[in-house]
């Protein structure tokens, strides 16, 4: 049985990096948070969103 | 690393996690693993006293390393708490948190999809009741969104418009509307599998949560806590659901994708539930002995 890889879905091709880039930004969402990432003891990451 | 096996005949990909077999079980509440260390006490998943949103790798993913990422998302440090209990002011940030996730994991070089979810209620099957949501990153779009999004394609090739944009037209009338501003939309869908299944959406199109300006962030917070109120009023309890997060694939041209959050209670009275038994599980034909029109005009009057 062929086995696909998770990646062959080709009607729903991946966007190239140069229209990702010309895609406008979203300019109006004014941020409230700040992030801060610590390493938990066992290689994890932990992030804890603060007020700004 | 999970094992990724194929389904022939569904072609689609299962996720093979042994480990997750050992994962926390219903721990008491004062060794809840999501509740900040207390000064004393044992330390928690989260070290710090306290904290305003939190997320961390989960313990037991199922995707990880090169594979993807399984995040675990602390809504509060209030442990007998929910999400529709939060001030819309801290909803608007966890929407924030929920942008900055899904930019993040979308950049990972193998992830193909970024979807929040949460699950709530122990007849859902959730094994931690802190309130707390999940993100999954796959490294493949799972079949329900690949299903989505070839509709969305097919239709904007057949009518030139995007799929969901028609949906909500259809419920220009109001008689299946919950709740709505000028922004967002909860309503229940003509095609509702479950008894009070709701899809929250913003009224223009947007195809995900990068999408979404000031304005409608703040209009989905205000409506998702005003569903989410009713949910607990329905039935005088708080209300099991499973909320999944709808939005494009990361870094892909899926344009005429529009971004919508399902919600799937699995009650249909108050002590009785829809399960998914031969036709659901069988056959994949849902079966529903309730009219989205009836649900929601219930859920509206409350």
């Amino acid at each position: 049985m062929p086995r696909p890889s998770p990646r062959a879905q080709p009607e729903l091709a991946r966007e190239t990096s140069g229209a990702r880039a010309r895609r406008p930004a979203t300019q109006a969402w004014t941020k409230r948070l700040s992030k801060r990432v610590v390493q938990k003891p066992d290689g994890r990451y932990l992030v804890y969103f603060e007020k700004i | 690393m999970s094992e990724l096996r194929w389904h022939p005949l569904l072609e689609q990909w299962v996720t093979v996690a042994p480990w997750r077999q050992d994962r926390t079980y219903h721990p008491p509440a004062d060794h809840c693993p999501l509740c900040p260390t207390r000064p004393g006490h044992l330390e928690t998943e989260i070290p710090e006293p306290d904290y305003h949103i939190a997320v961390f790798e989960n313990r037991f993913p199922s995707f990880t390393g090169e594979q993807g990422r399984c995040e675990v998302v602390c809504y509060t440090p209030v442990h007998d708490s929910s999400l529709g209990e939060q001030s819309v002011e801290h909803i608007r940030d966890l929407i924030e948190v929920w942008r900055d996730r899904t930019e993040e994991l979308g950049r990972l070089p193998n992830v193909r999809y970024v979807y929040i979810f949460e699950n709530r209620g122990e007849a859902i099957g959730v094994t931690l009741s802190h309130p707390h949501g999940q993100i999954y990153a796959y490294p493949f779009v799972p079949p329900v969104i690949q299903k989505e999004l070839l509709a969305h394609a097919k239709h904007k090739r057949k009518t030139g418009r995007c799929l969901y944009c028609d949906v909500l037209a259809g419920e220009s009338g109001g008689e299946r509307t919950v709740l709505r501003d000028d922004r967002w939309i909860a309503f229940v869908p003509p095609f509702a599998r479950w008894p009070y299944e709701v899809h929250l959406a913003p009224l223009r199109h947007r195809t995900g949560l990068l999408d979404l300006d000031a304005e409608d962030g703040e209009s989905f917070a205000r409506i998702l806590k005003g569903l989410l109120q009713r949910y607990d009023r329905l039935f005088d309890m708080p209300l099991p659901y499973v909320m999944a997060m709808h939005q494009k694939a990361p870094g892909r041209g899926d344009a005429d994708y529009h971004f919508h959050v399902e919600f799937y209670p699995p009650n249909r009275s108050r002590d009785k539930l829809k399960y998914l038994a031969g036709s659901e599980l069988g056959a994949g034909a849902f079966i529903l002995d309730a009219r989205a029109e009836d649900t929601a005009a219930e859920l509206r009057g409350l």
